[in-house]
Formats: structure tokens, C-alpha cells, sequence
């Protein structure tokens, strides 16, 4: 094996395990889903309520418009988002969507305590309150409600404060941690992961999964390195670096 | 020790030193914070980001191209007919791809994720643009002007460095070890297989896997 060949295996070796104990460890788990794209979860998550060592992240932000609404449903479509990067609340909505009572209605979301009552399942990040002043939501009307999660380990849905209970909204996930689903009433929304229950019976122990795939790739590594030094020959004249 | 280096008289035309690639480089990042400044998750921010990272891949792919900049195995048709007969480059890509993803397919494993949204054509186009302009800029043009003038070990220390560096101002700083031990991989790649290919296929690859 030539210098340069040892040296990139070095490096493939060093960084490879700094990559497999950053993965198996979580300490990436807020960290984009792998290295491109857009957007990623670049700003840590703000509460309303941090958890002891995240008081330094600052506070959640709130937004709102003032907008004179179309007379009809549809018209013009806005969005709007909290200042976070990426925005940990935003709205999708149409001028029309909304009732107003004089000639102006103001729209905005803003972070709430969470209320008393809990959802089935673990709180993932703040309860968000979509609130119109000045009007209302046109009967009929839906608006898109989307969140940000924490990077906390599981798939959150959003659900919706309504007529006393917490009610799972159908979610769509917007890579690599935002959340969306269609909404018609106003009110509190969250993201809520599920409890943590024993492992189900067919699905695979991460921790196996992560045990396996490790095993198999040192072994893929040895038989590529193995291969290529058995049958690799010598190129006459290769121009091969320096 | 110094080394003299006789001169190569037309082959020199085209050596790019590693300062100006390293501002090109600073130039789209730059370009990239500014406006994502005002509105860091806006499309036009994504679209400015992308936007400079290809000005700056183009220019710095010609620059590489130029006599004396691209080495044979670096360039995409022969060293794709040889990769091809040789199969190391791909084998390598593919290993380093594999690499890559390893940590996301566990983790989604353990926790599949909801249905996506959005457009997966368009996610794919602007990806792709982006690996080939960061690859062609970093361990295209950068990496052979730093080998040049300092050796292989600085070439990946360098290029590993500015890697990790360029993501930060849009995804933030906490990003940098991941993508100090990713640009370390990829520079990885590089070596061992001779070729800017593996690297350029390790990180197509595990780009995409990320939607």
C-alpha cells in the first residue's frame, strides 16, 4: 500500500469513528438529516419553559400581520413565520380565509404556556396559539399550521386543542424537522411524540441495528481493502498523485 | 528541507494558488450569509446559496481544467472508462457513500419518519448542483492547488477545514464536528482512491439520501 493509499486509510478510519460515536451516541441527532440540503436545524430550539441547560437559547419569538381581507374565499396567499432560523412556527393562509370585522384583521401566532390539560404523549417543543384579532376564520376556511421539532429521538404529529382534548392532526414531515398539516379553527397546536413503550416484538432494537451495521461495515471495509490490494496492479505510468 | 521545482512552462499556465480558491470559496459562502441574513430560511436565500456555490464551481472547475490544473485521473471521461475497467473510484465512492449514510438509515430505522412533503425533482436538482460545485471547488481546484504547493496531508487538512467552515454560517457552528469528521471522510476518499470521483459519487449519494 502506497504512502498516500495509508494515509487516506487513515483518515477514513479516524473520521469513521468519529462519525459512527457521534451517530450512535445522538450527539448529531439535532444535526441535519446527513450534510446538504435545505433547510437544516441550524438555531437551537427556544421555549417558553427551557429544560435546565437550555435557558441560554433565548426566547421564542411571535409574529403577526395586519392584513385587509379579500371578500371572498381564496385570494392572496401569505405566510407567515416566526424569526428563528429555521422558524419554529410558521402559517400558511389566504387574505380571503379570514372574516374580519371592521376593514382590517390582524393574524399571528405567538408561543402559550401549555395549558393544564396534557396531550397523550411527550410535548415535543412549545404550544403555539394561532389567533386572529378583528375578525375571524371564515367558516370552510383551512390555513396550513407547521412547526419545528426539537430534534428530540421519535416522529412527532401535530395536534390541535379542540373541544377539550388534544386531536392529532394528519401530519406531513418537511425534512429534516418541521411538521405540517392542514388546520380549520383556530387555537393551541403542538408537536407531540409518542410514549416511549416496550420495543415492539417485530421491530428492530436500534441498538442491534446499530451493532450490525458497524460489525458490517468494519468487515466490507477489510474485504474492500483485502480486494484491492490483491488484485490491484501497478499501472505502468500512472500519473497517480505526487 | 526546499524543494526547487523546475519549471513546467505551459503546464504552470494553469496552477491556481490555493489563496484564490480559498476566496472564491469565501466569496459564495459570503455571498450566501448575506442574504440569508435577512431571511436565513427564505427561497431566495436558498436560491442566492446555491446560485454563488455553482458561479464559484463553474469557475473553479475551469480553472481546473486549464492545462496543468486537472490531473488525468481526475478528469470524468477517461478516469470514468478506467474507474469503470479498474473499479476502484466507484467501489470507493460507494463505500464512502455507505459511510455516509450508515448513521441516518439506523436512525430512521429506529424511528421512521412521517411521510415527506415537497418536491423531490426539484430537491434532487438543487442537491446535486450544490456536491458538484462544492467538490469541484474543495477537492477539485483546492485540493490539487494545495497539493501542489504543500503535499497530500496539507490538501486534506485544508480542504476537511474549509469544508466544515463553509456550512457553518447557514446551518450553524454546531454542525462543525460532523462535518469535520464528514470532510475528513470524503478527503479520505480522495486519497485512497486516487481521484476526485469517490468522493463526488460519497457525497451525491449521501446528499440524496437525505431526503
Amino acid at each position: 500500500m502506497s504512502s498516500l493509499r495509508r494515509r487516506g486509510a487513515w483518515a477514513l478510519a479516524a473520521s469513521g469513528l468519529v462519525l459512527t460515536l457521534g451517530w450512535t451516541s445522538g450527539a448529531w441527532r439535532g444535526a441535519p438529516a446527513v450534510y446538504d440540503g435545505l433547510p437544516f436545524n441550524a438555531e437551537p430550539y427556544r421555549y417558553v419553559n427551557p429544560p435546565p441547560g437550555l435557558e441560554g437559547n433565548g426566547a421564542p419569538s411571535s409574529v403577526h400581520i395586519t392584513l385587509r381581507p379579500a371578500p371572498h374565499a381564496g385570494g392572496t396567499a401569505f405566510a407567515l413565520s416566526t424569526s428563528e432560523a429555521p422558524p419554529q412556527a410558521s402559517l400558511i393562509a389566504s387574505d380571503g380565509d379570514f372574516l374580519p370585522a371592521g376593514q382590517t384583521v390582524t393574524v399571528g401566532i405567538r408561543p402559550v404556556p401549555a395549558p393544564q390539560l396534557t396531550p397523550v404523549g411527550r410535548p415535543d417543543g412549545n404550544v403555539y396559539q394561532v389567533y386572529v384579532e378583528g375578525g375571524s376564520l371564515r367558516p370552510g376556511s383551512t390555513y396550513t399550521i407547521a412547526l419545528r421539532g426539537t430534534g428530540a429521538p421519535g416522529t412527532p404529529r401535530l395536534e390541535h386543542l379542540a373541544t377539550g382534548h388534544w386531536q392529532p392532526l394528519p401530519t406531513t414531515h418537511v425534512p429534516p424537522a418541521v411538521y405540517s398539516a392542514p388546520a380549520g379553527s383556530l387555537g393551541e397546536f403542538l408537536l407531540v411524540l409518542p410514549l416511549r413503550g416496550p420495543l415492539p416484538a417485530q421491530g428492530p432494537n436500534a441498538g442491534v441495528v446499530a451493532a450490525v451495521l458497524v460489525v458490517g461495515i468494519l468487515l466490507a471495509t477489510g474485504a474492500l481493502l483485502w480486494a484491492i490490494r490483491r488484485f490491484r496492479r501497478p499501472v505502468a505510468g500512472e500519473p497517480f498523485q505526487r | 528541507m526546499i524543494t526547487l521545482r523546475p519549471s513546467t512552462g505551459t503546464a504552470d499556465s494553469g496552477r491556481v494558488r490555493p489563496g484564490a480558491i480559498l476566496g472564491v470559496l469565501a466569496a459564495t459562502v459570503l455571498t450566501r450569509s448575506v442574504v440569508a441574513g435577512t431571511a436565513p430560511w427564505s427561497p431566495a436565500a436558498a436560491w442566492a446559496g446555491v446560485g454563488a456555490l455553482t458561479v464559484g464551481g463553474v469557475w473553479a472547475a475551469r480553472r481546473w481544467s486549464a492545462p496543468g490544473g486537472m490531473r488525468p485521473e481526475d478528469r470524468l471521461g477517461p478516469s470514468l472508462g478506467r474507474s469503470l475497467h479498474r473499479g476502484s473510484s466507484w467501489a470507493w465512492g460507494a463505500f464512502g457513500a455507505i459511510g455516509l449514510v450508515l448513521g441516518p438509515v439506523v436512525r430512521r430505522l429506529a424511528d421512521p419518519p412521517a411521510p415527506h412533503g415537497g418536491q423531490v425533482v426539484l430537491w434532487g436538482a438543487t442537491v446535486t448542483a450544490v456536491v458538484l460545485a462544492e467538490e469541484a471547488m474543495v477537492r477539485g481546484a483546492l485540493w490539487r492547488a494545495v497539493q501542489e504547493a504543500h503535499g497530500p496531508g496539507a490538501a486534506l487538512v485544508v480542504t476537511t477545514v474549509a469544508f466544515a467552515v463553509m456550512h457553518a454560517p447557514l446551518y450553524g457552528w454546531h454542525v462543525l464536528p460532523l462535518d469535520l469528521a464528514v470532510g475528513a471522510w470524503l478527503g479520505g476518499l480522495r486519497l485512497v482512491s486516487g481521484s476526485v470521483l469517490a468522493p463526488t459519487v460519497a457525497h451525491l449519494v449521501a446528499d440524496w439520501a437525505a431526503w
